[in-house]
């Protein structure tokens, strides 16, 4: 991120935290908002984003003292806002508050559009996106948290494992064996969905 | 994005990439987090206090793995230490009884 050049750098409000002016991690959130919001706010249910960001950044407060600034305060808040996220669906998944939804012929339909082979030439990436959404949160419904959070980063966001490892604070080997078990998940889920639509 | 390789085939690669543009476009009509958004949040942090290494649990993460050989190598020659108290303590024991058969040194019922 590109800051003005009289605006002081992270390390210097950090110092400025610890040393007990509390006000200047105002001046933190003001330049991670929008970052910590674009993290939640894929990760979470809609309504749930403002909680989660407000969560990230008070975790991200309390362990101030422990950012020893060999990654930046940016990659190390999107590790803190990534665990946040992650801690939300691990809850929910135990307290069995995941709605379970079930799948509309709109949804059967844009399945089988999204999976055939000349899908390509009728399909409107722009349009339906909503019933792509909720097909996203149907798939993900079925998935544990843990398989969740390495679909998204792994799969949808691009992330090597490394990167996904560091940001969950998992090891590579852990990374590489849920990643391969999610996607073999993910894979039966849609094709139990689609042979379900064939038999219908 | 990646793709879903030997396990799958070319219908979930398609797939994954439409629910991909589905996932990239969570949030993208959302505004700006509101004024009052943030004075919640810098309400809550002043209500914390300043930040104490005591409160930082990954630090205490940290410093218990980086303990944890210590407290084994201590627990092991704790062990053995006992070991050998509880051996000494038995002979002592035994050498009373040895000694003083009736037990006179020991045992005092009235």
């Amino acid at each position: 991120m590109q800051h003005q050049t009289d605006a002081p750098i992270d390390t210097e409000i950090i110092r400025q935290v610890l040393s007990g002016d509390v006000n200047a991690f105002e001046t933190l959130i003001a330049r991670y908002q929008s970052h910590v919001f674009a993290i939640v706010r894929r990760h979470v249910p809609r309504d749930m984003a403002d909680d989660m960001a407000q969560d990230a950044f008070i975790r991200a407060y309390q362990g101030l003292s422990g950012f020893t600034g060999k990654s930046g305060f940016k990659s190390w808040l999107s590790g803190i806002a990534i665990r946040t996220c992650y801690d939300f669906w691990r809850k929910a998944y135990r307290m069995k508050e995941v709605p379970v939804s079930q799948l509309t012929d709109a949804h059967r339909e844009w399945l089988e559009n999204a999976i055939s082979d000349d899908a390509a030439a009728i399909f409107d990436k722009n349009g339906r996106q909503s019933e792509a959404l909720e097909i996203l949160d149907w798939a993900m419904g079925q998935l544990s948290a843990e398989d969740r959070m390495i679909v998204n980063l792994i799969y949808f966001e691009g992330l090597s494992h490394k990167e996904a490892g560091a940001l969950l604070e998992w090891s590579i080997p852990n990374v590489k064996i849920r990643s391969w078990r999610a996607r073999k998940k993910l894979h039966k889920i849609f094709m139990e969905a689609q042979e379900k639509n064939r038999g219908a | 994005m990646k793709t879903f390789n030997k396990p799958c085939n070319g219908k979930m690669d398609r797939l994954t990439t439409r629910l991909a543009d589905a996932y990239h476009s969570k949030g993208a009509n959302d505004g700006p987090p509101t004024e009052k958004w943030r004075q919640n949040v810098m309400r809550s942090i002043r209500q914390i206090g300043r930040p104490e290494e005591k409160n930082n649990p990954e630090r205490f993460g940290y410093l218990t793995w980086r303990l944890a050989p210590v407290a084994a190598v201590l627990l092991l020659l704790m062990s053995i230490w006992i070991k050998q108290v509880d051996d000494t303590l038995e002979f002592q024991i035994a050498g009373l009884v040895v000694s003083d058969p009736a037990q006179t040194d020991v045992y005092h019922p009235f």
